[in-house]
């Protein structure tokens, strides 16, 4: 039987989710909590209401259907080498439904990329990456105890998962959130560039920087934003950051 | 800047004198040709036309502003309102004392020109222009519809032929000892017993006058220009006024000899064919080709350098800027911010099909973002096959500096439009944009391309009211019945189709009697460079260029009919959770007593948003509509379809009640074939697709697409990279035009409250670009209220 997804959203013309002109899939649920998380909408695996009732978070829907909708998009990928790309919530947390779409994908030559967070069981990360062309994940901390203070869940497999990305040859883009005062500290930068470096000599990371255009859509579903107090990080902070992971081999962009 | 080229300096004291200069009627042209009918009567008319401007060319003002190195003016005034008297007096009679204070394109007129145009410009011209002829003869049901808002019609009447691209390739090439020479040969065939050769040979004669008034002209700027240098203490500026001097004994008497020569020469021909008549959309066509080989020889022979030919660009740019067109108040509702249209292309393919795209190519988008003025009316011919990357890249580099240029026109689309229009392949290959997006061709091809404006707003309110229009209450449309007995979809179809029949008919008959009305509007300086006026000896106006064809019929309010229709079906016919009765009610109060059935139709299907249930209907619709219009013929040629609003989306909006689609009465309409603002939700990917459902190259006078673009989605090496990528999808979707508007709507919203800090600010209205602060309110206010497009996902971070 085919497999049901639940996305929340599906954006066009998305333009920094890898190559291309791009449709980027946002899928609902995700195992992580992250404080500074931008779109609390993604993270109930349940199909939501706003606080006022008037908006609805999240549908379900095949596989085919959702290639169906997207391919709609297929005009704008050829002409810039873009495709689709699998965002959420966490897209590893519904790996059949996922699974079934990118091989969809794969049979009808679309280029897809997956925005991950790598938590999820090994053979699981390991499946869905191969049907993958491009895969962007995130290292939010290295110390687990960290990792789980920050984002509810330790980090075990998903730095397992990770360091075998690293190791295989698929073209990857880790992230690193910058987020002051959390995971800034000059350990937890030292310890993403040796993680980084060891696996895959000139592996590319790319660093976000915290910023808080979500604090709307937690007033809307009648929550409150967990950083209240936590400012983006200032152009001297990103620099700093830049600074210490410029002593490692690998590609920041 | 530090880095700015030398000559930008040139450029910016010509440019602040423009700025600094605010616009007035010039009647100089008005009274010479006044002073010469009243010396020539008797005569044929086009000989009075021809000694008219021979007179304007012995006698109107010449003048060398400081600076310049491109001159010529065709009036007497840096920004002057040109009054063409035999075509239009009565709307500066009307106007005299509002011209300056109306809302759209104000005009200064000073104390002693309304003397003039009181005392000798309107006692000669009364009862005797082309526009008191118009309103004579104007049918009921033609008037009908003008008045109730369904139609507008009158802009022929109020100013000159335009909407043309003249010869001039040829022209400069032959310089007019070339034209003479054929004219001389043509007339000697003549046998003056052979019935018609007499009225060959006068026209002939005039276009001889013509020539004559040319060279005069030229000669008469030869020597102010020595009068200058020889006052002149500043040594570069004497050398330069004496060259201005060589260059004007040369041209346009003689062929050009080299790109400066060639640059001048044109720009004599410009302002003489607005001197013989002032209006919009004398489109300077593809100069990028025909000053080629001058700047290619130059530049072999070391006689130019890349960087002088790129100051003669800019030069000459700002002189594109003096020109303002003189119209009525009406017509400047629907086209404000005097908006002269000379559309000027780059790009493209050659006549042999090859790519066209040279140096000059990149140097006149370069010559727009230099000088960042609304004249020329940049447009680029894009091939997707044959153009190189780098030259979309240069496009989409102007494109993200926010000032509207350049009209982004799909090569391939346009060159089957021109076939469409019954031109063969061989010729439409050297095809060039006009005026907003209409298509032309140099030299060869006659036609109003922009006619006369239907408003879909009103077919469809005549459709839900049996033929009446809502604000007045008048019956002006057909009465195809009363809605709430329409059983069934196809029924409500049927009727949409009905009044669509019904509105193209009348427009036609119109079209045809302004056609009759035109033959008595000859313009032999504009004809002088037509190949086959020469040789067939007869006027542009009476149909002796190459090709004619039928005048061009204008949709807009296109969104507002598609949405509208897929409202009822949607509501009224498919979940029936409206019905028909209720509908209409609600549109009667404009929904003020139905906040529900508002919602309903807003959330109804829109077109837009790449929805097949919308943009089926949108296919469907539009295809009838071109095959109504191309179902008549005229008698130059078949009727051609259009769809570009120039900002008559906003007036005609005014007129038109509440819709099915949730728009609410006297809100703009929607421009072009871009959905109506912020009912598309889906980001510009959807757009485009949903507008690929017009068959947009059976439009032959062009389809329009307005989009604006967030300032930060092309702010960075990926975004133009990708923005090229949507331009090249957007020619494989067969979509004809964009033109994208990237400012903030911040930035608009300050330069509204603070017009005087915001003078520069330059926005695309609609097949045009003007300085945003010149346009009337609520033409700012619809840009302001056009949907930006955003990237699609949300800002992520892990």
């Amino acid at each position: 039987m085919a497999a049901v997804g639940r996305i929340f959203n599906i954006g066009h013309y998305a333009v920094h989710d890898g190559p291309g002109i791009r449709t980027t899939v946002f899928l609902k649920g995700c195992p992580a909590r992250c404080l500074w998380c931008c779109s609390p909408q993604s993270q109930s695996f349940e199909i939501e209401r706003s606080a006022d009732g008037g908006k609805i978070f999240g549908r379900e829907l095949t596989a085919a259907e959702l290639f169906a909708e997207v391919r709609r998009d297929a005009p704008f990928w050829r002409r810039s080498g873009g495709g689709v790309t699998l965002s959420g919530g966490e897209a590893m947390a519904q790996p059949d439904f996922v699974m079934e779409f990118l091989s969809l994908c794969r049979a009808n030559n679309v280029h897809t990329a997956i925005e991950s967070c790598l938590f999820a069981p090994y053979e699981t990360a390991m499946r869905i990456a191969e049907l993958t062309d491009f895969i962007q994940f995130d290292l939010k901390a290295m110390d687990t105890e960290l990792h789980r203070r920050l984002t509810a869940k330790g980090n075990e497999n998903i730095l397992e998962n990770a360091a075998a990305l690293l190791r295989g040859d698929k073209p990857l883009l880790a992230r690193l959130p910058l987020i002051p005062g959390l995971n800034d500290s000059e350990e937890n930068l030292r310890a993403t560039g040796a993680f980084l470096e060891k696996r895959r000599a000139g592996a590319a990371l790319e660093i976000l920087k915290y910023h808080r255009l979500g604090v709307g859509l937690y007033e809307e579903l009648g929550r409150s934003y967990p950083l209240p107090d936590v400012m983006p990080p200032s152009d001297e902070e990103y620099a700093r950051a830049r600074e210490i992971l410029s002593d490692y081999n690998i590609r920041l962009l | 800047m530090e880095n700015q080229p030398k000559y930008l300096e040139r450029v910016e004291r010509l440019k602040s004198k423009l700025f600094e200069t605010y616009p007035e009627i010039d009647l100089e042209d008005a009274k010479l040709l006044t002073q010469s009918f009243l010396e020539t009567q008797g005569e044929a008319l086009v000989t009075r036309k021809a000694k008219a401007f021979l007179k304007q060319c012995r006698e109107k003002s010449v003048k060398i502003w400081d600076d310049e190195l491109i001159v010529g003016n065709s009036g007497s005034k840096i920004r002057g309102g040109i009054l063409s008297a035999d075509v239009c007096w009565s709307v500066l009679d009307r106007e005299l004392d509002t011209i300056n204070t109306r809302e759209y394109d104000k005009f200064r007129l000073l104390p002693e020109d309304k003397k003039d145009f009181e005392e000798m410009i309107r006692p000669y011209w009364k009862g005797r222009s082309n526009y008191e002829e118009w309103l004579a003869r104007i049918p009921a049901d033609v008037a009908a519809l003008r008045d109730n808002g369904a139609l507008y019609i009158d802009k022929k009447a109020v100013r000159g032929w335009g909407e043309v691209t003249a010869g001039y390739e040829w022209f400069i090439n032959n310089g007019v000892e070339g034209l003479r020479k054929r004219i001389l040969e043509r007339k000697a065939k003549l046998d003056a017993t052979v019935p018609g050769d007499y009225e060959k040979e006068v026209y002939l004669d005039a276009l001889l006058t013509v020539c004559e008034g040319l060279e005069t002209l030229a000669e008469r700027y030869a020597i102010e220009a020595e009068r200058l240098a020889a006052k002149e203490q500043e040594p570069r500026r004497k050398a330069e006024l004496l060259e201005i001097a060589q260059v004007c004994r040369r041209v346009p008497a003689y062929p050009a000899r080299s790109f400066r020569e060639a640059m001048q020469s044109f720009y004599f021909y410009q302002i003489s064919i607005f001197m013989e008549q002032n209006a919009a959309a004398y489109n300077p066509g593809r100069m990028d080709q025909y000053l080629y080989p001058y700047y290619k020889a130059d530049l072999e022979a070391g006689r130019i350098t890349p960087e002088e030919a790129q100051e003669l660009f800019d030069c000459l740019w700002v002189k594109f800027s003096e020109q303002c067109l003189f119209q009525d108040a009406k017509s400047a509702e629907y086209a404000s911010g005097y908006p002269m249209f000379q559309n000027l292309c780059a790009g493209g393919v050659d006549k042999m099909g090859r790519d066209a795209v040279n140096d000059l190519s990149y140097m006149i988008i370069q010559a727009t973002m230099d000088t960042q003025l609304y004249q020329p009316s940049l447009s680029v011919r894009y091939n997707m096959a044959k153009n190189p990357n780098s030259f979309l890249r240069k496009i989409v580099e102007l494109m993200v500096m926010g000032t509207g240029f350049p009209a982004f026109h799909n090569d391939e689309v346009g060159i089957r439009m021109l076939m469409n229009k019954g031109i063969p392949l061989r010729e439409a290959l050297d095809w060039n944009p006009g005026g907003c997006v209409e298509t032309n061709l140099a030299g060869k091809l006659r036609a109003y391309s922009a006619l006369a404006d239907i408003n879909l707003g009103s077919v469809m309110e005549f459709v839900l009211l049996n033929g009446k229009c809502r604000k007045t209450g008048a019956l002006a449309g057909a009465q195809t019945g009363d809605p709430a007995s329409f059983a069934t979809f196809g029924d409500f179809l049927n009727a949409v189709k009905a009044q669509l029949r019904y509105v193209i008919k009348v427009v036609v008959k119109a079209s045809h009697i302004i056609d009759e009305i035109c033959m008595g509007r000859p313009v032999p300086a504009l004809s002088v460079s037509f190949e086959e006026c020469i040789e067939n000896a007869k006027d542009y106006a009476w149909g002796g260029a190459k090709y004619n064809t039928g005048n061009g019929i204008i949709c807009i309010g296109v969104s507002d009919l598609i949405n509208s229709v897929a409202a009822v079906k949607h509501l009224v016919y498919d979940t029936k959770s409206v019905s028909m009765k209720q509908l209409l009610a609600a549109l009667a109060s404009d929904f003020e007593d139905a906040p529900e059935i508002l919602k309903a139709c807003k959330e109804a299907p829109k077109y837009g948003n790449d929805d097949q249930y919308a943009d089926s209907l949108a296919a469907e619709l539009f295809a009838y509509i071109a095959d109504e219009i191309e179902s008549y013929r005229s008698k130059f040629g078949v009727m051609t379809p259009g769809i570009l609003p120039v900002s008559g989306n906003t007036p005609f909006g005014v007129e038109v009640g509440a819709l099915p689609s949730g728009r609410r009465a006297g809100k703009p309409l929607a421009d072009g074939v871009s959905p109506n603002g912020g009912t598309d939700v889906n980001g510009p990917t959807a757009v485009l697709k949903s507008v690929a459902n017009i068959p947009h190259d059976r439009f032959v006078q062009g389809t329009l697409l307005n989009m604006k673009l967030d300032p930060q989605m092309a702010n960075s090496e990926n975004g133009i990279r990708q923005i090229m990528a949507m331009l090249r999808t957007l020619c494989s979707l067969g979509v004809y035009h964009v033109q994208f508007n990237v400012v903030d709507q911040k930035k608009l919203l300050e330069a509204q409250a603070h017009p005087e800090e915001y003078r520069n600010l330059l926005v695309r209205v609609a097949g045009y670009t003007a300085f945003f602060v010149e346009l009337g309110k609520e033409v700012q206010d619809d840009i302001i209220a056009r949907t930006v497009q955003r990237e699609g996902s949300c800002a992520s971070c892990g």
